[in-house]
């Protein structure tokens, strides 16, 4: 202990203590750090995606419609419930490799992140190498036979390695965690959907986010209250009218309020925005036979179709078959299950 | 008719820098005048000068009949982007570089007054003519910007919109290419030196010399680049780790490494080998730059062998790297340095050892995407996100560095040198505890306290020798001239840097930013402000129309009036925002117009605020202002006995400091 504080001079104190002080903070920041919420995610992954008609701009950044366009997806899968990594392999899937801004760690593209680290490595490498052929070249020193004092060699090297293990350690821990969670596993955000509160407070920051109303939506419903879904599904209609998971939730509260005549119509608008959509073929062949009360020609055009877009292990195919046999007529889609969240 | 004679004095110009080529080889040899190739220089200059002065009035008169005018001209463009449409494309710019190369011949020639630095011109100018050369003939043959065009069209497309938005595009290219062109002269003197086998300290001295200059117009081309993206684009950012910035910004990371480890080499002969890369390097640098902005390598590696003038660069770096390995694998015995790093030089090698890791970092990311295209057939981008994450890292290492280096002896670590570096260090530690009880995130802590260390040492050093003088020279009371220059020069580049880095990780972590939609004499919350949408504006330009829309911006400091505006240009189909900004001390505030609905009248406007951006572009002139500085001083070796003596031609000198250096062993 003499021995140390003998070493260790009044700035070096304070040296010493100013370092510690930036890494404690450091790693409290890091500790602290508020959990991700909903939107700084959202922000997060747009600045990772690039935009498509701009020339390396991310979507985050970029005032181009298409990239509005992105944003608003991004939004819309995160308050369904997709976890960042689901979200960043639904444009990976939809655009390639190239929409990411920053190829992913584990992937394909390791070469690229490992290149600084080979280089940093290479430079000090070949920089400890020389400093040693230079020694060899003169009498060798050695440690043991150092003076120990506050001018000598080894206090220094002792209280730099000290101040660059302090300030490594928290810089570690505080980014570490976040690439390997965020980059590798994907496992740092745990898969939830948000919450109703949270989802209106979005709402109410961001009143004219279609991708929120209709997530309100989706989550009101999910909680059996299917009236307040109902306003905010209209509420996205007024700002988009094409909106086609809105126009399914709506068809579909209107269908459970046994309301086929008013359901029938905005089907019939899904279908003229996209004619294979399988939610709407379904439903409307349902709201059909309520109001016809027996299996039409209409019906049976609209269960052919939908049987020829889904795929073969579908669970609503027995559903829709049995339509076709008319003894389906009380069958009421649940509201919960199929409309809304979207399809993979 | 113009266009004939254009291309006449073109072709004198590349055969004034042919034979003046040839003479330099031979006065190098002694066996012309020293004085022939100078000549020549002028020759070339002259005759490229006026080259680049018919192009400049073809453009201005609109001789739609010259090939180069109708394709980046137009009835409409103002005059000053007209002017500047000269370097706007690619041939325009490959005249731009051929004159200005011999212009910095002619300057190389003229401003060498002492004797023994005379016996390097000729070698040196032998190299400038013969780049000088090369892109003439490029000018004349494969790229040549004057063939004429029948029947004349009627009228030119004009430069990209982009181009054509903002004044500082009249200055950031020029800038850009006087730094480029600027680094051929300490490469030319490389050579000859390693011809010569002259690679001594009178070599390193007028090589570091010769490079600060182009380092200061490049340090400011970048900020004004720079400056356009964040006033004209519209996105907020200034710095969009494009590759066509990314290419930029690396000669001047290793023209900034070369600037550093000089001073290294000057004190001992050391890190000779490293010096001449960091050159080669430089110059090497500044050419790719050219050829992967300007051969369309970069919308696709395919397109790459369009023009012919690709494959020609692509032969020219060649040429340079293989010629320049191999000069050195010869001299390699003669260049190899013996005295001792000391502290400060340990010091500037690990500087080295980042700078370098940070370019050739950048240089992998730029690249990686056309080697997997080439390689996979499959396109991956390399953005932002990956450059912050690596380069940022290494910033902070250089950060802690400017705030230790300077403070460190030549010779052995000392306690002393520990003690300069309480001040800052108390400082950052003192800020880095506020910030976490601000409760900002890890990176901005880090960044904050870096940053900091790095300029309340920086601005420590510089008042410390402001007071007490040079050390060693103990003179006390205020220095600014002569002497005390090169290292204030240097420590005000640092002030700058510091600066810069705080502002960056200041404006990328603090950035707010909000979208609202509004309808006339509607107003809407943003950001703790009232944003309201007064009316409409169109006005018709003389190329475009300008949609804006009249917002009022109330809260905080007082009411403000902005347009920010759409450009839709005629001749192209995206419209381009024009943002309005309100710079503030603290925070900019960046108003950007999205869309504005001509059917339902609704605008959609991004309200942002930006912290510290408007310190970015003083920080830069700093940096540049240091460069002028150290120019400014007196060259070292007619100053001092550091130097002992320049005319011992082969052998490294090893500095009086380093000696003393053994001694006290």
């Amino acid at each position: 202990m003499m021995g140390l504080t003998r070493r260790v001079g009044g700035s070096d104190a304070a040296l010493l203590l100013a370092t510690a002080v930036v890494a404690v903070s450091v790693a409290l920041a890091a500790l602290t750090s508020p959990d991700a919420d909903l939107e700084s995610r959202a922000r997060a992954i747009e600045a990772q995606l690039r935009c498509p008609t701009c020339q390396g701009l991310s979507i985050a950044d970029s005032p181009a419609t298409s990239a509005a366009q992105m944003r608003a997806l991004v939004r819309e899968q995160l308050a369904a419930g997709a976890s960042d990594d689901e979200v960043r392999a639904f444009f990976v899937a939809r655009y390639g490799r190239w929409i990411l801004l920053a190829p992913p760690l584990g992937g394909p593209d390791l070469a690229l992140w490992l290149a600084p680290v080979v280089i940093v490595a290479a430079g000090v490498t070949l920089v400890v190498h020389r400093a040693r052929s230079r020694e060899r070249t003169q009498p060798l020193r050695r440690w043991a036979a150092l003076p120990v004092g506050p001018g000598s060699r080894l206090s220094t090297v002792l209280i730099g390695g000290a101040m660059a293990l302090a300030l490594a350690v928290p810089i570690a821990a505080a980014v570490g965690p976040r690439l390997i969670g965020a980059e590798i596993s994907g496992g740092a955000v745990p898969r939830t959907a948000p919450s109703i509160e949270d989802l209106e407070a979005f709402v109410r920051a961001e009143p004219r986010d279609v991708a929120a109303l209709v997530a309100l939506g989706d989550a009101l419903l999910a909680a059996d209250r299917a009236g307040e879904a109902a306003d905010r599904y209209k509420a996205a209609l007024e700002l988009d009218p094409n909106n086609v998971p809105a126009l399914l939730s709506v068809g579909a509260i209107l269908l459970a309020a046994d309301r086929p005549d008013a359901a029938g119509p905005v089907f019939d608008r899904v279908l003229a925005l996209s004619p294979d959509q399988p939610d709407a073929l379904l439903y409307r062949a349902v709201a059909r036979l309520r109001l016809e009360g027996e299996v039409t020609e209409d019906v049976r055009g609209d269960v052919a179709r939908f049987l020829a877009v889904t795929s073969p292990d579908d669970p609503r195919r027995a559903m829709a078959q049995g339509l076709l046999e008319d003894s389906a007529a009380s069958l009421a889609p649940s509201a919960s299950s199929g409309p809304g969240s979207p399809q993979p | 008719m113009i266009g004939a004679l254009g291309l006449a004095v073109t072709i004198a110009g590349a055969g004034s820098a042919l034979i003046g080529t040839y003479a330099a080889i031979g006065a190098g040899h002694s066996r012309w005048s020293a004085e022939a190739p100078v000549r020549a220089a002028w020759c070339a200059f002259v005759s490229l000068a006026a080259a680049n002065i018919i192009m400049v009035v073809a453009l201005v008169a609109r001789d739609f009949s010259i090939a180069y005018v109708a394709q980046v001209g137009s009835r409409e463009t103002q005059l000053l982007f007209t002017v500047a449409s000269l370097w706007g494309a690619l041939e325009g710019s490959i005249l731009f570089w051929a004159g200005l190369l011999a212009g910095v011949a002619v300057m190389l020639a003229q401003r060498t007054g002492d004797p023994d630095d005379r016996a390097r011109v000729p070698g040196a100018l032998a190299v400038l003519l013969a780049l000088t050369a090369f892109f003439a003939l490029i000018v004349v043959g494969p790229g040549n910007p004057w063939r004429p065009l029948s029947p004349v069209p009627l009228d030119g497309p004009g430069p990209n919109p982009l181009l054509q938005d903002h004044p500082l595009m009249a200055f950031h290219p020029p800038l850009l290419y006087l730094g480029f062109v600027g680094l051929a002269v300490p490469f030319a003197l490389t050579v000859d030196a390693l011809v010569r086998g002259r690679l001594d300290d009178a070599w390193l001295r007028l090589a570091r010399r010769w490079t600060l200059g182009p380092w200061t117009l490049l340090t400011l081309g970048l900020v004004a680049g720079a400056w356009w993206s964040y006033a004209v684009l519209g996105w907020g950012g200034y710095w969009g780790w494009d590759p066509v910035e990314n290419v930029a910004l690396l000669p001047w990371l290793t023209a900034t490494a070369f600037l550093h480890s000089a001073m290294v080499g000057r004190r001992g002969g050391l890190l000779l080998t490293w010096n001449v890369a960091l050159v080669t390097a430089s110059f090497a640098l500044t050419l790719f730059a050219t050829l992967v902005t300007r051969s369309g390598v970069l919308d696709s590696v395919h397109a790459f062998t369009r023009s012919a003038i690709g494959p020609l660069f692509v032969g020219l770096l060649g040429a340079v790297l293989v010629g320049m390995v191999g000069l050195l694998v010869l001299r390699l015995p003669e260049a190899s340095g013996q005295g001792r790093l000391g502290a400060r030089g340990q010091a500037f090698l690990v500087n080295n050892l980042l700078l370098a890791a940070v370019a050739a970092t950048v240089l992998v990311g730029t690249v990686f995407p056309l080697l997997v295209e080439a390689v996979a057939s499959t396109r991956v981008s390399v953005g932002a996100p990956y450059f912050e994450r690596v380069v940022g890292p290494l910033a902070a290492g250089l950060l802690v560095l400017v705030g230790i280096g300077p403070s460190l002896p030549w010779g052995r670590w000392s306690p002393t040198a520990r003690r300069a570096l309480v001040p800052g260090a108390v400082v950052a530690a003192a800020l880095a505890g506020a910030l976490v009880v601000l409760r900002l995130d890890a990176g901005a802590v880090a960044g904050a306290a870096v940053g900091t260390f790095a300029l309340a040492q920086s601005i420590w050093f510089i008042g410390r020798r402001l007071l007490r003088g040079e050390p060693g020279l103990a003179r006390p009371g205020l220095r600014i001239s002569g002497v005390s220059t090169r290292a204030i020069g240097g420590l005000v580049s640092h002030v700058g840097f510091a600066v810069l880095a705080l502002a960056v990780v200041a404006s990328a972590t603090g950035k707010r930013e909000t979208v609202v939609p509004l309808t006339v004499g509607g107003s809407a919350e943003a950001l703790g402000r009232t944003v309201s949408f007064i009316g409409r504006e169109e006005r018709p330009g003389p190329n475009r129309t300008v949609i804006a829309a009249r917002l009022r911006i109330g809260g905080g400091a007082g009411t403000v009036e902005l347009t920010p505006a759409l450009n839709v240009f005629r001749t192209s189909t995206q419209a381009i925002a024009t943002p309005a900004i309100v710079p503030g001390v603290v925070d900019d505030l960046y108003v950007t117009l999205l869309d504005l609905d001509t059917a339902t009248g609704v605008a959609t406007v991004r309200v942002g605020a930006h912290p510290f951006v408007s310190w970015i572009w003083p920080a830069g002139a700093l940096i540049a202002l240091g460069g002028l500085l150290a120019l400014a001083a007196r060259p070292l070796a007619r100053r001092s006995g550091i130097v002992a003596s320049s005319k011992d031609a082969t052998r490294p000198v090893v500095a009086s400091e380093s000696a003393l250096d053994v001694v006290g062993r």
